[in-house]
């Protein structure tokens, strides 16, 4: 069906370009979560690091222990006790602590304990509601249950026998494994209470690449360099998004950087060139305007080419597409 | 910018240019909601906020389909997510759920799991009635039912005088270690409470099996003082606390029981949505049972030790047991019904 005449398939084996295909795809990969607001428009959330959710809980248990302590303090001063009136005590108030702190913080800053605010993790409903109490009251109730009941156990359990803290430490790596396994990172709690922890999605508006330098150079660009059809059906949305990133990347006042910047742009409009058969030579001091002046044209023409329902996600599109598409 | 210099630019970047300072209006009103809360806006403000989010999104919507721009893509996916969380926070105040849980959703979950009540009661009494009935006809039994550590030393060998003095503190020596001994049970309580509750998910054994175990204890406990003619003395020492401690350990294993049942039978649902539909209950109990547990453990600290004299003992103890009898039973019963599935916590 799909015939491009000028399209120089320079590709080595099919299973080259799945390969290529899967590198590009792995950059770009990270867990998500996918969520339906009552809008019905699909939300994509990057779902929260590994090291980001231990270093919250880290900083979380250190402000409960610190309100234990304080507690601790005052009881000591309080009351006369014995050591295991005082050990026993350490124990239920570390779970009468930490239980409402993290329940009413969750609840007050909607889904963010002080550490997950400051480290900006938020926990979601994964059902595109707001975060019920319930939800709320389950995950952190389970916490104690399938994490810190255990954590005893593993640390106190080799008093008993042996075989008591090997499980609990057995039980701990299967619950890291299942985390990190787990399609939204969730652990026992999250998916009970069917919520997910999410990094907070920040928004900076970056400047618009194709329109940012104003409309005076835009008209003397226009005539400058032309592209036809056959050139800009090339690439795909990928390249462009990549080229994108470059330009959006040189702005460096540094001169060192910016000689390092001339030669990579040199070799990106070499390549470029040879690819769409681009015939005139551009001189080095153009070779920013160029790409602009590509990136503009391009865009322009891969939102046309969408707009009819042509889809080109990377430049070997229409050519195994029926093959290793997801 | 003329039109005719905003008509070189292409589509997608006209798009953004007139959609541009509603974004920016929403991030501002965004910001200012996640630093102050909701309750910082203007009715306008409010209005405006879920106005924009609406306008945001649909923006996000079309700009899927026209715009290849990720700048904007991405700007827009974070922004609207933003936003969704700002306009889809929850709505109600804490002391509107604590409220509500005590007057409503808690004494009502309750008598909604009255059977799965009676279950573990029943289990818990005929765990202690067959402890009484071994240890009675043959005490090398209580060993079999009491931990060593729970039992500080009054086993079937021990002296009327020992016993009698635990329970009633004659020997001023004896508080710190009974304090101890105390604590101790509380947390072994605490322990039990906690794994009746979450063991119930495997079927409800582990839960029937603990609870059970519970009652030996307290059985075996009750016939090693029977012997001694002290059976109402340690009904008195019991009562003080053990009333609402053993009604806490009864309600946490209720949830667990409810827990295996919603595994075992879940009916049209899957086991999966069965467990967490009976969850929202059992969560409740498994809350009214931690706060029961803070309160025995209140009662234990202060008052097991402190009040000696039997007819108090006695009066508190079951006082406080009716007081939460009566939350359970009256509460909450004309308001509406919180049918405990509903988007209301």
């Amino acid at each position: 069906m799909k015939f491009w005449p000028s399209r120089k398939p320079k590709l080595k084996s099919h299973s080259e370009q799945t390969r290529l295909r899967q590198r590009a795809s792995a950059m770009a990969r990270r867990k998500m979560l996918q969520i339906i607001p009552p809008e019905g428009v699909v939300l994509e959330l990057p779902i929260a690091s590994a090291a980001a959710r231990f270093g919250a809980q880290l900083l979380d248990v250190f402000i409960t222990v610190l309100i234990v302590v304080i507690f601790l303090f005052s009881a000591a001063f309080a009351f006369q006790g014995s050591f295991t009136f005082f050990a026993t005590l350490t124990f239920v108030l570390l779970f009468f602590v930490r239980l409402p702190y993290y329940i009413v913080s969750e609840l007050v800053w909607n889904g963010r304990t002080i550490a997950k605010r400051l480290i900006g993790l938020r926990v979601v409903s994964r059902d595109g509601r707001s975060l019920s109490t319930h939800q709320v009251v389950i995950r952190n109730l389970m916490r104690e249950v399938e994490f810190y009941a255990p954590l005893i156990y593993a640390l106190n359990g080799a008093q008993l026998h042996w075989s008591i803290a090997a499980i609990a430490w057995l039980w701990i790596l299967l619950l890291i494994i299942l985390v990190w396994r787990s399609k939204h990172s969730q652990r026992i709690g999250d998916i009970i209470a069917n919520t997910a922890v999410i990094s907070d999605p920040k928004p900076v508006l970056l400047p618009d690449m194709a329109a940012n330098t104003g409309p005076s150079w835009r008209s003397a660009q226009e005539e400058r360099f032309t592209f036809s059809t056959a050139q800009l059906d090339q690439y795909g949305r990928y390249e462009l998004q990549v080229l994108e990133n470059v330009l959006r990347a040189s702005r460096s006042t540094n001169a060192a950087a910016q000689k390092k910047q001339q030669a990579y742009f040199a070799e990106i409009v070499q390549r470029i060139c040879s690819k769409i058969d681009f015939e005139e030579t551009i001189a080095p001091a153009h070779h920013l305007e160029f790409l602009r002046a590509f990136y503009a044209a391009q865009r322009a023409h891969l939102e046309q080419r969408k707009l009819y329902g042509d889809v080109r996600e990377d430049k070997f599109f229409g050519v195994d597409s029926d093959v290793s598409k997801p | 910018m003329s039109t005719d210099a905003s008509q070189q630019l292409i589509r997608s970047s006209r798009f953004r240019q007139t959609r541009e300072a509603e974004w920016k209006r929403l991030s501002d009103l965004v910001a200012k909601v996640e630093t102050w809360g909701r309750t910082r806006l203007t009715l306008e403000e409010s209005l405006e906020l879920s106005a924009l989010y609406r306008q945001s999104i649909h923006a996000l919507s079309l700009a899927r389909e026209i715009s290849l721009d990720q700048a904007l893509l991405s700007y827009l996916e974070n922004l609207c997510a933003r936003a969704y969380f700002a306009v889809y926070a929850p709505r109600t105040s804490l002391a509107g759920i604590i409220g509500r849980f005590f007057g409503r959703s808690a004494p009502q979950a309750i008598r909604r799991s009255w059977k799965f009540l009676a279950l573990s009661f029943a289990i818990l009494v005929f765990g202690s009635w067959i402890a009484f009935q071994l240890t009675s006809t043959d005490p090398s039994w209580y060993y079999a039912f009491v931990p060593g550590d729970l039992s500080g030393g009054r086993g079937p060998n021990a002296s009327r005088e020992f016993l009698r003095s635990a329970i009633y503190d004659e020997d001023g020596h004896q508080l710190g270690r009974l304090a101890a001994f105390s604590t101790r049970l509380f947390t072994h309580n605490t322990q039990v409470a906690i794994f009746s509750f979450t063991l119930g998910v495997m079927a409800g054994l582990p839960t029937a099996f603990l609870t059970f175990y519970n009652g030996t204890i307290l059985g075996a406990f009750f016939a090693v003082h029977h012997a001694k003619g002290l059976s109402m003395d340690l009904f008195g020492w019991l009562s003080i606390h053990g009333v609402t401690e053993l009604a806490a350990l009864v309600i946490a294993a209720a949830g667990g029981l409810r827990l295996g049942a919603a595994v075992l039978f879940p009916g049209i649902y899957t086991r999966t949505e069965s467990l967490r539909r009976a969850g929202r209950d059992a969560t409740k109990l498994a809350l009214v049972a931690a706060l029961m547990l803070v309160a025995a453990g209140l009662l234990e600290g202060f008052g097991r030790q402190l009040v000696t004299d039997f007819t108090s003992r006695i009066a508190i103890g079951w006082g406080i047991g009716a007081l939460w009898l009566a939350w359970f039973v009256l509460a909450g019963r004309g308001e509406n019904r919180d049918s405990g599935h509903g988007d209301a916590p």
